[in-house]
């Protein structure tokens, strides 16, 4: 699915801001801009240095001019003028008027040419009508010497709107920033070893295979593995995680991260558009293309918003002209085409859920679209995979039983540690990691035999006296001919794994491992309860052993053991259900859940992102990242709504005041100026979301008392 | 009492003493336009950067003194309120000087950064290049950014209750301001000298007493004491403006 996604990309970028732009919405593929916001902007400003001098010289004597005025209005309108002075002052209003609108209306004209011609008619069009129309009036009745003038309405409507619409593209540029944030981790060359020494080279001309030298304090430039040398890497554009990562040989690095102060030897195994950053970037570049719902309506009411506006206009236009006030018509028309705000329609929705996405992405993060943030929100039930996600995946030794008094405890690790030498099992490494640590290993083996799933024998040397031994299931060591003492029972269906030991036919005792639960588990579904939120632990492994990792992670229903087609049975069963469930595994094997799940998340260990199930990937390998997500989707839905409630109540009073007449249109533009910055700074309140640790010191979110009362009934 | 150079030296003195806490919002702009090594670019960039200040800050003026004159001639209808005004605009600036000495209360941390960083990024827009064009616009968003001595003596602006008085009080005070951070600005780029490292605390002192004197404009005692007659300075501006009551309908010429 996120390949998917990725592939479908368009590539394409606002030529202002930087936002991903779908080829659907840009008709010139040399020259396309996200929103008219970013294409009023670039032909204001402009997008050369010497184009932006110029232009910026332009917009600022024009805005002079338009302040100039306004101040002389106000003086006019506070009677601080003579009375027969005040033809002169209308005439050089007139003069100041001219040239300031020569210089601030051609952007809107050319924009709204541009809209004409495309049979569609946008906001910039409406106001370059309105403010044309102002002070073609108002130009005449100063010639003349008799009427009212509108020099002020017709000057800084073009200001305000302009100044508007370059916060406006600020703000996008801002959810944008962390795009080139993450392009540029990555270092312009790197130092390739060859035989023949060492040479800088681009990092476009680094191949897999090829020998990195990373010195301190530099960015990596490949995903790959250390070779040589140990050092501190800092990995928090990934992960989120501040504190630094020990390398050592055979641990993998990524590109983009920060080697500490040693020097590492790295060999690459991922270059150029296969690093997992691009993967990053170009999932990120998707799921700004990928709407959610919320989008979808805004969209749509954004599109309908303007006709709607143009009809209720001109109704008013027509309405005060037969009660015999055509001027109070004209004033009250345009009132109606400023204050009308469809900001949280086109700007404010879809920057809020870019900024979430950022958010997430800055943290390690991937969330493949906005659709899948809105999911997110309406979770109530969360399903966990047991093995590699609530537990680290790997056994590690909980106890050792001696059950023949004339061993040692030693004794029985030693040699099981150096008979497992010869195999390469799973539980083998951890016995030789408890053997080490205690420093009973060391020896030789010969003779191996093994028994793939079973277990293995072979003649163990340990500390100068060598034994033939035994080890494995019971059920193996049994059918090896092993004597067992009377009070002894075979290992049975516990909630560990066993390994039982024996040489020269007797039992000498057992080792039981566990696989141990993650830090910070406990929180996590703590939290999780917090937000309303009911954990499910869908296990493959048995019974014993998933209802100990719940018990100690403070799960209450435990489903186990169940096969990858139970797993989807218990999913779509929930779904069917009624609830809006989420799943959490491992991105590859448990590919089929997450995609069955309204919400996917797979903790992704490797560097192939493409090959990664689930809508979300959470590339540290942090648990307390689910709530911290989940979070972050339900302030976005809550910001989203309430841009929604404020712009349907803003644009109803307003429209209302400016129809009747109550609202001038400075007024108006003013309104129309506090309720843009109001959704915009709404929306950007997301990209200052707490992380983790913030998040742990806040209040959980309630906001979902029927997400809360649902769970409760599951449990 | 109420004359025009009263206002204009209110105003040039409040920049003269607050200029140490402007240092600190716009001294960074006034550093980057110091920054060019052509001597006369660097002038006219600053230049360019004082007319845009200087003039959103007399059309605030203005837009304050119509405001307060429109607010003044509705109560002074209401008798027993015509003081309000003075009251309201002690008290803001009053506030504002507790601003500036850092006695207020700082908001949530939950919305810290958003609209600096909006802000960091429309000024950065204006700072991409080192063109007059620039300099002027950044001058004119300059005067708009809400500093609590221009929030402060806007509210004065509007307590004058007339067009001309506020805007000579904000022209003052943008000369006040403006003025001294340039000839810093040269002396910094002669010496190099940190002029962030000014203490602003000063500026919230004079704030204070100014915010209560404004206050204090609108008692009786505070009129006795001066030997002034019974009328209120509050509405003598007002009533200098010929306000009509017809606000939006009488347009110029009408």
């Amino acid at each position: 699915m996120g390949s998917a996604a990725a592939t479908e990309a368009p590539g394409l970028s606002c030529a202002h801001c930087g936002l991903p732009v779908s080829v659907a919405g840009a008709r010139d593929l040399d020259d396309v801009y996200c929103c008219h916001a970013c294409r009023v902007v670039a032909l204001i400003i402009g997008k050369q240095q010497d184009e932006q001098g110029r232009n910026l010289l332009r917009l600022g004597f024009g805005t002079l001019l338009a302040m100039n005025i306004m101040m002389i209005s106000l003086m006019l309108y506070s009677g601080s003028v003579e009375a027969q002075t005040i033809p002169v002052f209308r005439l050089v209003l007139l003069g100041l008027a001219t040239p300031a609108l020569a210089i601030l209306l051609p952007p809107f004209l050319s924009g709204a040419l541009r809209e004409c011609s495309a049979k569609k008619v946008s906001l910039d069009a409406l106001i370059a009508c309105g403010s044309l129309a102002a002070f073609l009036v108002s130009a005449v009745n100063a010639v003349r010497g008799s009427g009212a003038v509108y020099f002020d309405t017709a000057t800084m409507l073009p200001v305000l709107v302009t100044f508007g619409k370059i916060i406006e593209s600020c703000a996008k540029t801002r959810a944008a920033d962390l795009m080139h944030s993450l392009e540029s981790l990555l270092p312009d060359s790197a130092q390739r070893v060859t035989p023949a020494g060492g040479e800088e080279v681009p990092v476009a001309a680094l191949r897999p295979g090829d020998l990195i030298r990373v010195r301190p304090g530099e960015r990596i430039a490949v995903d790959g593995r250390v070779r040589e040398g140990s050092s501190c890497i800092e990995e928090a554009a990934f992960t989120g995680e501040f504190l630094p990562r020990l390398c050592c040989p055979g641990d993998s690095v990524l590109a983009g991260t920060i080697n500490g102060t040693g020097s590492l030897l790295v060999q690459a195994e991922c270059t150029g558009a296969e690093l997992l950053l691009h993967g990053m970037v170009a999932m990120i570049k998707a799921a700004w293309c990928n709407q959610s719902r919320a989008e979808r309506i805004a969209e749509r009411a954004a599109t309908l918003f303007i006709p709607v506006l143009l009809i209720l206009a001109s109704a008013t236009l027509v309405c005060w002209s037969l009660l015999g006030e055509p001027g109070q018509g004209l004033l009250s028309a345009l009132s109606v085409l400023v204050v009308a705000c469809p900001c949280t329609m086109g700007i404010a929705t879809p920057l809020a859920t870019s900024l979430a996405i950022g958010r997430a992405a800055r943290s390690g993060i991937v969330v493949r679209g906005g659709s899948v943030l809105e999911q997110m929100a309406r979770t109530d039930l969360i399903f966990f995979d047991k093995t590699g996600t609530m537990t680290e995946g790997r056994p590690v030794l909980q106890e050792i039983q001696v059950i023949d008094d004339t061993v040692q405890q030693n004794e029985l690790l030693g040699r099981l540690a150096v008979l497992e030498s010869a195999g390469g099992h799973v539980l083998g490494r951890a016995v030789a990691a408890e053997a080490s640590r205690r420093g009973c290993g060391g020896g030789s083996v010969a003779q191996v035999q093994v028994s793939p799933g079973l277990g293995m024998s072979g003649q163990v040397t340990w500390q100068g006296t060598t034994r033939q031994v035994t080890a494995g299931t019971a059920s193996f060591v049994s059918a090896a001919g092993v004597a067992r003492p009377e009070a002894v029972s075979p290992a049975g269906e516990g909630d560990s794994s066993v390994i039982e030991v024996a040489w020269e036919g007797r039992l000498r005792g057992r080792l039981l491992f566990s696989d141990a639960v993650r830090p910070l588990a406990r929180e996590c579904v703590e939290l999780l309860a917090g937000q309303g939120i009911c954990s499910v632990l869908l296990s493959g492994d048995r019974l014993p052993a998933a209802a100990r990792a719940a018990a100690q992670t403070g799960i209450a229903r435990v489903e186990a053991p169940r096969s990858p087609a139970q797993k989807l049975q218990a999913i779509t069963g929930s779904v069917a259900a009624g609830s809006c469930v989420a799943m959490v595994g491992d991105g590859i094997n448990d590919a089929p859940a997450l995609a069955a799940a309204q919400t996917g998340i797979a903790f992704c260990a490797g560097t192939d992102l493409a090959r990664q199930a689930g809508n979300v990937v959470i590339l540290s390998g942090s648990l307390m990242q689910v709530p911290w997500l989940i979070g972050l989707s339900r302030q976005t839905a809550h910001i989203i709504r309430r841009n929604f409630a404020w712009s349907f109540g803003y644009n109803s009073v307003a429209l209302l005041a400016a129809s009747l007449g109550l609202l001038h249109p400075l007024l108006a533009a003013l309104a129309m100026a506090a309720s843009s910055l109001t959704v915009l700074g709404n929306s950007l309140r997301i990209s200052g979301y707490p992380d983790e640790a913030g998040l742990r010191q806040q209040p959980p979110v309630t906001g979902f008392q029927q997400s809360a009362d649902q769970s409760s009934s599951i449990s | 009492m109420d004359t025009m150079g009263h206002h204009i030296w209110i105003g040039f003195a409040g920049g003269l003493l607050g200029f140490a806490h402007c240092l600190g919002m716009c001294g960074g702009f006034v550093l980057h336009l110091a920054l060019r090594k052509d001597g006369t670019r660097m002038l006219s960039g600053q230049l360019l950067w004082l007319v845009g200040k200087l003039s959103s800050y007399l059309l605030l003026g203005a837009a304050a003194g119509y405001a307060g004159g429109f607010l003044g001639h509705l109560l002074l209808r209401q008798g027993h309120l015509q003081n309000l005004l003075s009251f309201a605009a002690g008290a803001l600036i009053l506030l504002m000087g507790l601003s500036v000495l850092g006695l207020l209360p700082v908001r949530g941390k939950g919305s810290r950064g958003a609209w600096e960083n909006l802000l960091a990024t429309l000024f950065g827009t204006f700072l991409t290049g080192h063109s007059p064009g620039a300099a002027l616009t950044l001058g004119i968003a300059t005067g708009f950014l809400p500093c609590p001595i221009v929030l402060a003596f806007l509210a004065y602006a509007l307590q004058s209750g007339s067009v001309a008085a506020g805007m000579v009080t904000m022209g003052a005070l943008g000369l006040g301001t403006a003025v001294p951070m340039l000839l810093l600005s040269g002396a910094t780029r002669l010496s190099g000298i940190h002029l962030r490292s000014w203490a602003p605390k000063a500026g919230g002192i004079i704030l204070i007493a100014f915010g209560v004197t404004t206050a204090l404009r609108g008692t009786t005692i505070y009129h006795q004491l001066l030997g002034c007659p019974a009328q209120h300075a509050v509405a003598t501006d007002a009533e200098k403006s010929c306000w009509t009551g017809e606000l939006h309908g009488k347009r110029s010429g009408d």
